[in-house]
C-alpha cells in the first residue's frame, strides 16, 4: 500500500537573533489513508514546525512532502492551491484561529468562495450540512466566534477543516487549550470523523494519555529530530528509547499510589539550546545511560524489529546492548512502574 | 476570568462589541472625558457651520471702530482688532478653516499610514525594510521645518498646508499599524486562510487589515489635534492661507498689540486650545473604553 | 485546630458568585488539591484566601490562620502576612519575574520585605533559597536576567521568592501548567520535598487530576463555585462519590503502560460549565448529570462522613457501608482501597 503522505528527509530553518535554527533536521515518516500519527514531544522539539512546513505555511529548507506522489514541499502560490483541499489543519486555540470579526457562515464558506466550490445556495446547504456533522446547531451560522465556547469554537474550526472533504488533517494540540470535558467531546468527535470519512489525521501533542487513546503509530521528537517512531502497540509496550521512557515516566497519572516515588524516574536538565546543539545524540546530556559514543556521534534512526526505529546508540551499537536491541533488559526508566 | 457577559445580535465590528463589553464602571469613567471631548467639538462644528449664516458678509471686512475691547459695544460681543474687523465673525470663519485642514489632513496621513503600515507588517522582510526606512526619514526630518518648506513650494493654499501636515504625519500611524499587523499575522487564522489558499491580497483585505486598526481609532482624534496645532503655528508663521481667516493667523495678527489688547491673541488662542482639547479628550476617551484593564482572573 | 480553617468563603461580583460559601481547613505538612474546569472558582479561592481580589469583586466568610483572623485584618497587617505566612506561585513563570532586575535581587528584595537582612545577608539567603529548589549553580547565575532561564528554572524561581520568608502555607496556582511533562515531573516532586521539609501546608490549585493523584494527601473538588466533593486521594480515587467528579475521570484518556487498551469511547460531559452569575438553580451540575431527576431541583446539602464530604441528592454518605478511608501513612492499604 504506498502511503498517503510522506516526508522524507524534511528541514525547517528558522533565522532567529541569536543565529538560524534548524527546528526540524532531517525528519522522514509516511502516513496512510485513514490512520493517525502522533507526534508527541515537549516545546521546542519542533513538532509544530513539522505541522506548519506540511501545511506549507512556512516553507521548508529541503527535504521532500510528497501527498499522493506529489511533492507538495516544491509547489508554490498557484501550483500549490488546488492541491490545498487535500490537506487542511486544525489549530490549537480556538480563540485564535477564528477572526473575530467573520461571522461562522462566513468562516465556513470561505474555503469554498476560494476554490470556486458551489454557487451560493449549494455552499449554504454545505455549511448546514457540515455543522451538523461536527454537532453545531446550523441555525448558530450567523453568529461571532465570541459567542461560543471553547469547545464550540474548536468545533467550528474543525468544520472549516473539513469543508473542503481533506484526506488529511493535521491537528496541533486540537485538545490542549479545552477543558477536560469538552477535550472528550472533541477527541470523540475527530474519531467519528475518522471512521465516518476515513480522513487521516496528524496529530500533534504534548499529551501522551491523548496520543494513546488515538494514535495507530507514534512519532517522538527531541530537538528537531525523531528519535522513535513504532506502531502503537509496540511503542507502549516496549518504549526503546531513553527519552521516550522518561516522558512516559513522567506523565502524572491518575494513580495515588505512585505518590512520593523517588527522583530517579525524572528527567533532569532542560532541551539545550536548538540554536547550538550538542554534537554527537542530542539527548545525551540528559540521559542517565550516556556513554562516550553517544556524546560523540550522532545515532542514526535505525530498525530494532519491524516498524519499530530507534535513534540511539544503546540499541544499536554492536556492544552496548548485551542480549540485542529487540529485548528492553536496558536500563530503564520505566521499571519502577512496569508492575503496576 | 473575565466577568464581562457577551453581547448578542449584530454589532457590526469588533470595537463596538469591545465597548459594549466594558464594564460599567470604567465606561462611566471613560466616557466624561469622551463627553466633554465631544461637546467641545460639536460647539466647534456648530459655530463653523453657522459662520455663513450669523456673519454672512466677509470676516475681513471693517465693521467698526478698531480695537473695541469685548463687551463694550453690543454689535461686537468679543469686540473687534486693530483693523475694526469683527472679532467674533473672525472667530466663527476660522473655525470652518482650522477643522478642513485638521481633518483632511488626518485623513491623507490614515490613509498613506495605514496603507504603509499593513503592507510593512503583513509581508514583512524587504517590504517592511523599505517602508520602515521611508518613515523614518519622514520622522528624523522636524516636521514642522519640513511642513514649511512644502507649503513655500506648493504655495499657501487651504488644500497644500493640508496634504504639507498630512503628509508629515503618516509614519506615526504607520508604525502603529505595522505593530498591530505584526501581531495580527502570526495568529492562526492568518495560518488558516493560508491553508485554505487564499491569496495576499485577500487575506490582508479580509483579515489582517479589519483586525489591525483599532488602536487608531484613538490615534486619528489626536492626530486631529496635531494638524490643527500645526495648521495654527503655520498661519501664526503668515504661511496660512491669505484667502481664509484661521485663529492662527489671528493670533499672529493680534500679537504686537499683546500689552495693550490681548483678547486679540487670547481668544483665538483659547479656541485652539479648546478645539485641540476637545479632540485630545475623545481620544483618550476612545482610548479608555477600548483598552480596559483585563479584570483579574 | 488546623493551620488554615476557611469557613463560608463567599466572593461576589455584584449579582455573579464566583465561590459560593467554601469551607475547608488544610493542616501543617498537608497537601490539599483543589480541583475543577476553568470558571469553577479555583483561582479566585486563592486570590479570596490573600484578599488579593480585585475590585468590584467582595469577599465574604471567615479565613484564620494559625487563629488568626485574616478577614478583619488591617490592609497593612494583610500585606505583611501575605509573603511572610503565605507564600504564592503563580500559573506564568513568565510574567512572575520583573525581566529587568536579575534572579538574585528579586530572590533578595524578597528576603528582605519580611526581615532585617543587610543586603549582603539577602544576597547570601537568596543563592541558598536558589539552591534550595534546586538551581544548579545557584551563586554564579545570582546575576543572572530571567531571559536566562528555562520556563522551569523561572518556576523555581517564583517558587524561591514564594517560600523566602519561610511561610506556613504555600499556595501553588496550577503551578506546572505552562510546563512540558518532564519539567512538571521536577516542579512537582521540588513542592512536595518543600512541603515536607519546611513542614508548610501547601494548597495546590490545578484542572489535572493525574497531577491531583501524585500529590496531594486530600482533595476538594469544586464546581460553579461550590464544594461538590472532598475526601482523602485513595478514597477519592477509588471511589469517586460525586457525579461530576466520577465524569470527569471517564473523560480523562488513562495513560496505561505495556499493552495498550482497546479504543472506547471517551465519556463526555454533555453541555458546559455554567458561568458565575447564570449557575442553574438547585444543583449546578444537574442540567448535565445523567442522575438527576426532579429532586435536584434544590441546592443538595454538603454531607459529611468521617473525613468525606459530598453535596449530592443521590449520593446518601452515610448508608453507604462503613468504609475506611485509608490513611496516607499507613501505606499497606494503598493496593487494598483499589
Amino acid at each position: 500500500m504506498s502511503a498517503l503522505l510522506e516526508v522524507e528527509d524534511l528541514r525547517v530553518r528558522y533565522a532567529t537573533r541569536r543565529g538560524s535554527l534548524m527546528a526540524v533536521d532531517g525528519v522522514s515518516f509516511s502516513l496512510h489513508a485513514g490512520r493517525t500519527l502522533g507526534l508527541v514531544g515537549e516545546s521546542g522539539c519542533g513538532k509544530s514546525s513539522l505541522g506548519k512546513a506540511i501545511m506549507r505555511i512556512v516553507d521548508p529548507h529541503s527535504g521532500a512532502i510528497r501527498l499522493d506522489g506529489v511533492d507538495i514541499g516544491r509547489l508554490s502560490g498557484r501550483h500549490l492551491r488546488p492541491h490545498r483541499r487535500r490537506f487542511q489543519m486544525v489549530f490549537q486555540d480556538p480563540a485564535a484561529s477564528l477572526d473575530p470579526r467573520q461571522r461562522i457562515r462566513r468562516a465556513l464558506e470561505e474555503p469554498l468562495a476560494v476554490h470556486g466550490r458551489g454557487d451560493r445556495s449549494e455552499r449554504r446547504d454545505r455549511v448546514r450540512e457540515v455543522m451538523a456533522q461536527v454537532g453545531l446547531h446550523p441555525e448558530m451560522a450567523d453568529r461571532l466566534p465570541h459567542e461560543f465556547s471553547g469547545g464550540q469554537r474548536q468545533r467550528i474550526a474543525i468544520a472549516r477543516a473539513l469543508m473542503l472533504e481533506p484526506s488529511l488533517i493535521v491537528c496541533d494540540e486540537p485538545v490542549s487549550a479545552l477543558d477536560v470535558s469538552l477535550q472528550a467531546q472533541i477527541l470523540n468527535l475527530l474519531a467519528d470523523l475518522q471512521a465516518s470519512r476515513g480522513i487521516a489525521y496528524l496529530f500533534i501533542s504534548h499529551d501522551l494519555s491523548v496520543v494513546q487513546h488515538l494514535a495507530d503509530r507514534i512519532a517522538v521528537m527531541y530537538l528537531g529530530q525523531i528519535v522513535e517512531i513504532a506502531d502503537r502497540a509496540a511503542l507502549w509496550r516496549s518504549p526503546a528509547h531513553p527519552y521516550t521512557q522518561a516522558l512516559i515516566a513522567a506523565v502524572p497519572r491518575m494513580a495515588p499510589e505512585r505518590r512520593g516515588l523517588d527522583r530517579t524516574r525524572l528527567l533532569p536538565g532542560d532541551l539545550p539550546a536548538p540554536q547550538d546543539p550538542p554534537p554527537g545524540c542530542r539527548f545525551a546530556g540528559r540521559c542517565p545511560f550516556a556513554t562516550r559514543l553517544c556524546r560523540e556521534q550522532a545515532p542514526r534512526l535505525a530498525e530494532i524489529a519491524p516498524g519499530h526505529a530507534v535513534a540511539c546508540h544503546l540499541h544499536t551499537a554492536p556492544d552496548a546492548a548485551p542480549g540485542g536491541a529487540a529485548a528492553p533488559s536496558l536500563p530503564h526508566f520505566l521499571q519502577k512502574d512496569t508492575v503496576q | 476570568m473575565s466577568l464581562s457577559t457577551p453581547t448578542h445580535g449584530g454589532m457590526p465590528g469588533g470595537i463596538l462589541q469591545r465597548l459594549m463589553r466594558t464594564p460599567g464602571l470604567r465606561r462611566l469613567r471613560g466616557s466624561r472625558a469622551l463627553l466633554v471631548g465631544l461637546l467641545l467639538l460639536a460647539a466647534v462644528v456648530a459655530v463653523a457651520l453657522s459662520a455663513g449664516l450669523l456673519y454672512p458678509g466677509d470676516p475681513r471686512d471693517m465693521a467698526g471702530p478698531a480695537g473695541t475691547w469685548p463687551g463694550i459695544d453690543a454689535r461686537f460681543p468679543l469686540g473687534t482688532d486693530m483693523l475694526g474687523r469683527d472679532m467674533a465673525a473672525a472667530m466663527a470663519h476660522s473655525a470652518g478653516t482650522s477643522l478642513t485642514v485638521g481633518i483632511a489632513a488626518a485623513t491623507l496621513a490614515l490613509l498613506v499610514g495605514i496603507a504603509a503600515g499593513v503592507l510593512a507588517g503583513y509581508f514583512g522582510g524587504a517590504v517592511d525594510d523599505v517602508l520602515m526606512r521611508i518613515s523614518e526619514l519622514f520622522q528624523t526630518m522636524p516636521s514642522l521645518l519640513f511642513t514649511i518648506i512644502l507649503v513655500v513650494i506648493l504655495g499657501p493654499t487651504t488644500a497644500s498646508i493640508s496634504f504639507a501636515i498630512g503628509i508629515t504625519a503618516w509614519p506615526q500611524i504607520a508604525r502603529l499599524v505595522r505593530a498591530e499587523a505584526v501581531r495580527v499575522r502570526r495568529l492562526d487564522y492568518v495560518d488558516a486562510a493560508v491553508t485554505l489558499g487564499m491569496g495576499h491580497g485577500r487575506i490582508v483585505l479580509l483579515h489582517v487589515l479589519p483586525n489591525s486598526l483599532a488602536p487608531v481609532v484613538v490615534a486619528a482624534s489626536i492626530l486631529v489635534a496635531q494638524a490643527i496645532l500645526s495648521d495654527a503655528s503655520l498661519s501664526f508663521l503668515g504661511l496660512g492661507d491669505p484667502n481664509g481667516m484661521s485663529w492662527g493667523s489671528m493670533v499672529g495678527a493680534g500679537r504686537p498689540m499683546l500689552r495693550t489688547a490681548w483678547y486679540m491673541t487670547a481668544l483665538p488662542g483659547g479656541a485652539i486650545f479648546l478645539t485641540v482639547m476637545g479632540f485630545m479628550l475623545i481620544g483618550n476617551g476612545l482610548n479608555d473604553l477600548l483598552n480596559p484593564r483585563t479584570p483579574v482572573r | 485546630m488546623s493551620l488554615l480553617e476557611v469557613e463560608d468563603l463567599t466572593v461576589r461580583f455584584g449579582d455573579a458568585v464566583v465561590v459560593d460559601r467554601l469551607s475547608f481547613s488544610v493542616e501543617a505538612g498537608e497537601t490539599l488539591a483543589i480541583v475543577g474546569e476553568s470558571g469553577c472558582g479555583k483561582s479566585m479561592t486563592a486570590l479570596a484566601l490573600t484578599r488579593l481580589v480585585a475590585p468590584p469583586g467582595r469577599i465574604g466568610g471567615r479565613v484564620r490562620l494559625d487563629g488568626l483572623d485574616l478577614t478583619g485584618l488591617p490592609e497593612a497587617r494583610m500585606r505583611a502576612v501575605r509573603g511572610d505566612r503565605i507564600g504564592i506561585v503563580f500559573q506564568d513563570p513568565m510574567s512572575a519575574l520583573n525581566p529587568v532586575l536579575t534572579v538574585g535581587e528579586q530572590v533578595a528584595e524578597a528576603v528582605r520585605a519580611h526581615s532585617p537582612l543587610g543586603a549582603r545577608a539577602a544576597r547570601a539567603r537568596a543563592a541558598e533559597l536558589l539552591d534550595l529548589v534546586h538551581i544548579p549553580d545557584a551563586h554564579r547565575r545570582l546575576d543572572d536576567h530571567p531571559h536566562r532561564f528555562s520556563g522551569g528554572m523561572r518556576q523555581r524561581v517564583a517558587i524561591a521568592i514564594a517560600i523566602a520568608a519561610n511561610p506556613a502555607l504555600l499556595i501553588a496556582d496550577e503551578p506546572t501548567t505552562a510546563l512540558d511533562v518532564t519539567i512538571q515531573a521536577q516542579i512537582l516532586c521540588l513542592l512536595d520535598e518543600l512541603r515536607r521539609d519546611l513542614g508548610m501546608g501547601l494548597i495546590l490549585i490545578t484542572h489535572d487530576l493525574g497531577v491531583v493523584a501524585e500529590t496531594a494527601d486530600r482533595v476538594l473538588v469544586m464546581y460553579a463555585g461550590r464544594k461538590v466533593e472532598e475526601q482523602d486521594t485513595p478514597g477519592l480515587f477509588a471511589a469517586p462519590l460525586h457525579p461530576y467528579t466520577r465524569r470527569l475521570m471517564g473523560a480523562k484518556p488513562r495513560l496505561t503502560l505495556g499493552e495498550p487498551p482497546p479504543r472506547q469511547r471517551l465519556q463526555e460531559i454533555p453541555g458546559l460549565v455554567p458561568l458565575p452569575g447564570a449557575i442553574p438553580p438547585g444543583c449546578a451540575f444537574a442540567p448535565r448529570c445523567a442522575d438527576a431527576d426532579a429532586g435536584c431541583a434544590a441546592v443538595p446539602p454538603l454531607q459529611r462522613h468521617g473525613r468525606a464530604a459530598v453535596a449530592c441528592h443521590k449520593v446518601d454518605l452515610a448508608a453507604r457501608a462503613p468504609r475506611q478511608i485509608p490513611r496516607w501513612t499507613d501505606r499497606s492499604q494503598w493496593r487494598a482501597a483499589e
